[in-house]
């Protein structure tokens, strides 16, 4: 051999070699030798495959429990989910980038030896890729699998909460899913080596090779510290406070101060702790110098000032997660109980005849009926029902299919197959009288609570007896006999408890209508409901003698009825209904559960997929830092070595570092989350404890999952790095 | 012989917070192909930031920089690439092996850069371990073999392309004597044998004296020359000693 140029024949490419088969080799090699540096990284993105995978296949897992989609409800939160993931893709990506530049900093000596070999920065580039590419399909290997057997446990979670029976669910796989899932992980993937290009560009080689890193100094200002210190606890407090007392008798402002309020505590507190910790601990001597807690102290200080807002937005994100994926599902699972009670019959179909009353397919949800406060506050309130009414009264007078009589002789004339469609059916006339409103009937005297404020303007609707009691006999209850002189009031609305209670005690005049006096039969409060409702919303009915009706106004008529064929019948009912070309109004029991239900799950689900993306946000991000901290670290146990410090010794130390720095967050989450959970079982009256204690299981089970792996993850590569550290100085020897 | 290597009035400036500081403040000086020079220096003193700045691993302020006729300071990164791995070898102190990679991968893998065929990749390697008597531990992992044989392999890696220049930065550093001794063998058969031109930056003397020129460095400028000449390697030894002692009081740090 001889030191004359290498022949240009030698050369197989004019340049440097492009990615060839020892460039697949050694990816391959790299990959097998930093697994466990990687781990966080496959983790990471199996996690978020089988996490898109799982809630993105939901459309199926509803075609598998047999639940008809006739008003389009699923596939609204199918593609709510579809406009989630973007978000939690979005998410993923920046926490795999994250990771991507972890994994650079602890390669900067390999990269900087490639570099010094004559490696360009796009074959560098290229081996990262290859690299990046091979654990991608491996995690996505994995990650799809996870994803399946998730999406089992989101399918019993949903049947669960929809009371399906359990012999309904069966192991189901998505190809739509998966091959989103594929596509997800492409993106990331271009996204991750358009940012590892970046990185790579940016490299200095003179730093890659003499690269150390600097601790953060801690200018400790003693006041400041202890000040916001306390300052922290009394927001976190506060914040307390405002979620069990509700000073301003309000549930969703409550919950936005006392979240805010935790949120700025526990940033406070992330600020000031390390100056605490260090000012308290510093100064007990005994703990001081004894072992390496001089090293740990000053570490675990220096990290957490140096990353105090990251922590503090770990630990929020912990406590929304935990607290959101416990407390969507109980508030879903309540309502959905609720239901029983809302939709006694399997159909109804309704004819109006002055205005529409706002009845069926409402996109208003729960909560603006139960914050009915702010509803009347709202000067709009009245004249947007005003325009419903009248653009539905004006469809009502072109409307000449129906004429005189009763609705049932109008659909018999129709040629609407009742019989053939219901087992059962009746209709029931709803009156109002104009000076019947709830003020003049029931609350002159009554003084309003904080809370009952803004009710009186209503009408109260008016029924016959022999209707109401064929209503009830369809609902197998028991119906009302009603002296000549006697009404009862029937309601479902849970605020006008306390109302009509008062009223029955205290009420002085006789109720007149129609020219008839009627006073009150005795014990003659119900709580019953009418039609298909998908709100319990009725302010109360006043139940008279059915002659008193005659004459009055109708308002409108509805035939209820309970399906012939409990399979067929939903079907044959709206192919029936939508033939016949009126516009009466119709609903089915099935259609409205599944519009309430939907709404409840949809925030269910927004619950966890977004409460595990957080969890593993939180985790990874932890995890990525401290165990960059590590790797920053392992000159300075070199150093303790030399100094002669025991193995064992540096294991405590790098162990004490890794379970503060992961169970910091977590408890003072925990803490945050359990109170917010407390609060809202509290609220909740319709679900057993042990009903409500099961979602909030379910919710710490799966943090404690993903987050114990992480920090398991964690503590595994930082206990390698420091053992690496340990040995390689022993073979040198 | 032909210039190798041309350094023309080489300034390195930091600038940390406000405080610049010089460690290069202009220094010349040529190197000649077979030359086997060495460049000492208290710690310090800017010897490995004058090695980092002609191995292209750091930039100088201002200067020109000639390797092989050619002005590195003037290249843009991907020229750099290739002219690393075309012209340039590199000995470190801490080896920098590849961990994944054994000692045979970890030769050839400088060859594979280039784009040298596979075939030939195979014969070249054998006869450059033959030549550093590294035959034997080829198929072993870098933590498997000791520090001495890991600079071997390093050393054979650094030659195996037949750069026009080996640049070694302290590569005794962090080994015994023996292995030192034998690594310095190496160097001189490469240099002797076989024609190679070898930069070598070193504090310890003895490491020095097998050097045919020694450039002293001190506070980033050449303080002094000393030719090998026709002396022996002792009366060589006792020279640099010498110079290294008229440094004043710094010897300390310069042994």
């Amino acid at each position: 051999m001889s030191f004359k140029k290498t022949k240009p024949q030698d050369i197989r490419t004019a340049g440097e070699s492009s990615l060839s088969p020892e460039f697949f080799n050694m990816a391959f090699k790299n990959v097998r030798k930093s697994a466990r540096d990687y781990l966080i990284y496959f983790f990471t993105i199996a996690l978020g495959v089988a996490l898109f995978y799982s809630f993105n296949s939901i459309g199926r897992q509803f075609s598998v429990l047999n639940i008809t989609d006739t008003l389009s409800y699923i596939s609204f939160t199918v593609s709510s989910m579809a406009v989630i993931s973007v978000f939690v893709c979005g998410i993923i990506g920046f926490l795999i980038v994250y990771a991507n530049r972890f994994l650079l900093k602890r390669r900067k000596k390999e990269i900087g030896i490639y570099m010094t070999l004559g490696m360009s920065e796009r074959n560098i580039s290229g081996l990262l890729m290859l690299e990046t590419l091979l654990i991608g399909i491996f995690a996505v290997a994995a990650g799809i699998p996870i994803g399946i057997l998730a999406s089992q446990g989101l399918m019993i979670f949903s049947a669960q909460m929809l009371d399906i029976p359990m012999n309904q669910t069966k192991l189901f796989i998505s190809r739509e899913s998966a091959a989103g899932s594929i596509l997800f992980f492409f993106v990331l993937f271009a996204v991750v080596h358009h940012f590892n290009k970046k990185e790579i560009r940016k490299l200095k080689l003179i730093e890659l090779l003499k690269a150390e890193k600097q601790n953060e100094a801690i200018n400790s200002n003693g006041f400041a510290a202890t000040a916001s210190f306390f300052l922290s606890i009394f927001l976190t407090l506060a914040g307390y406070y405002f979620l069990f007392y509700d000073p301003l008798q309000n549930m969703m402002s409550a919950l936005v101060f006392g979240i805010l309020l935790i949120s700025a505590g526990t940033i406070l507190f992330f600020f000031s702790v390390s100056a605490i910790l260090l000012k308290v601990f510093g100064n007990i001597k005994s703990y001081y110098y004894s072992g390496l807690n001089m090293f740990v102290l000053r570490q675990l200080s220096s990290r957490i000032k140096s990353s105090g807002l990251a922590m503090a937005v770990i630990c929020i994100l912990l406590f929304l997660s935990a607290a959101s994926m416990a407390v969507g599902p109980i508030l879903g699972r309540s309502s959905v109980k609720g239901t029983d009670q809302a939709m006694p019959y399997d159909a109804e179909l309704i004819r109006n005849y002055q205005e529409i009353y706002h009845y069926q397919g409402s996109e208003n949800d729960l909560w603006e009926y139960s914050d009915f406060e702010d509803l009347n506050e709202n000067e709009n309130f009245d004249r947007q029902w005003g325009a419903l009414d009248a653009e539905g009264s004006n469809e009502i007078v072109e409307n000449n299919a129906l004429g005189e009589g009763s609705l049932t002789e109008n659909l018999q004339r129709l040629g609407f197959p009742l019989s053939d469609i219901f087992g059962e059916y009746g209709e029931l006339t709803l009156y109002f009288a104009d000076d019947l409103k709830e003020q003049a009937f029931l609350m002159d005297d009554y003084v309003q609570q904080d809370n009952e404020k803004g009710f009186g303007d209503l009408n109260i609707g008016i029924v016959g007896v022999e209707e109401y009691n064929r209503m009830m006999e369809l609902q197998k209850k028991e119906g009302i006999c009603l002296g000549e002189n006697e009404f009862a009031v029937t309601y479902n609305m849970g605020e006008y408890g306390n109302i009509y209670r008062y009223y029955a005690q205290n009420h002085k005049k006789p109720l007149h209508i129609n020219g008839y006096d009627l006073n009150l039969k005795e014990d003659g409060i119900y709580v019953r409901t009418l039609g298909i409702e998908n709100v319990l919303m009725n302010n109360g009915t006043v139940v008279v003698p059915q002659q008193v009706v005659s004459g009055l106004t109708a308002n409108r008529t509805m035939l209820n009825g309970n399906f012939r064929d409990k399979n067929e019948g939903h079907a044959k009912f709206v192919e029936a209904v939508r033939s016949l070309n009126t516009n009466l109004l119709w609903t089915t029991r099935q259609d409205t559960f599944i519009e309430v239900t939907m709404a409840n799950i949809l925030l269910s689900y927004v619950g966890l997929y977004l409460g595990i993306c957080f969890i593993i946000t939180a985790g990874a991000v932890l995890a990525l830092q401290q165990l960059s901290q590590t790797a920053d670290n392992q000159q300075r146990y070199l150093l303790l070595q030399k100094l002669g410090t025991k193995k064992s010794m540096m294991l405590k130390a790098m162990r004490t570092q890794v379970v503060t720095y992961f169970a910091l967050p977590f408890f003072l989450a925990l803490m945050h989350a359990g109170v917010m959970i407390f609060y809202t079982m509290n609220a909740i009256t319709n679900l057993s404890l042990a009903e409500q204690l099961k979602y909030v299981y379910l919710s710490g089970g799966i943090v404690l999952f993903l987050y114990g792996a992480y920090f398991a993850g964690t503590y595994l590569g930082s206990r390698r790095m420091v053992l690496e550290v340990i040995s390689e100085k022993r073979n040198r020897k | 012989m032909g210039k190798i290597l041309a350094a023309e009035g080489l300034v390195k400036q930091y600038i940390t917070k406000g405080h610049t500081t010089n460690a290069l403040k202009g220094i010349t000086f040529d190197v000649y192909r077979g030359e086997y020079v060495g460049i000492m220096g208290a710690s310090g003193s800017g010897k490995s930031t004058l090695l980092n700045c002609i191995a292209t691993i750091d930039e100088v302020t201002s200067g020109n920089i000639y390797i092989a006729g050619k002005n590195i300071t003037r290249m843009n990164k991907n020229q750099l690439s290739a002219f690393r791995r075309e012209q340039l070898g590199f000995i470190f102190q801490d080896f920098n092996l590849l961990d994944t990679l054994n000692c045979k991968d970890n030769i050839a893998l400088a060859l594979s850069i280039s784009g040298v065929r596979p075939r030939l990749i195979t014969k070249k390697v054998k006869d450059v371990a033959q030549e550093l008597g590294i035959t034997q531990i080829l198929k072993k992992y870098p933590y498997e073999i000791s520090g001495g044989q890991k600079q071997r392999v390093a050393c054979a890696r650094a030659i195996v392309t037949e750069p026009s220049l080996i640049l070694a930065d302290e590569p005794t550093g962090a080994l015994d004597s023996k292995s030192a001794s034998m690594l310095l063998d190496n160097f001189e058969y490469l240099n002797e044998q076989k024609g190679a031109t070898i930069v070598m930056v070193t504090h310890d003397a003895f490491t020095a004296s097998h050097c045919s020129r020694i450039l002293f460095i001190q506070d980033g400028q050449i303080f002094h020359e000393l030719h090998r000449q026709n002396s022996d390697r002792k009366a060589f030894f006792q020279k640099i000693m010498k110079v290294v002692s008229e440094l004043g009081g710094d010897s300390g740090h310069v042994l």
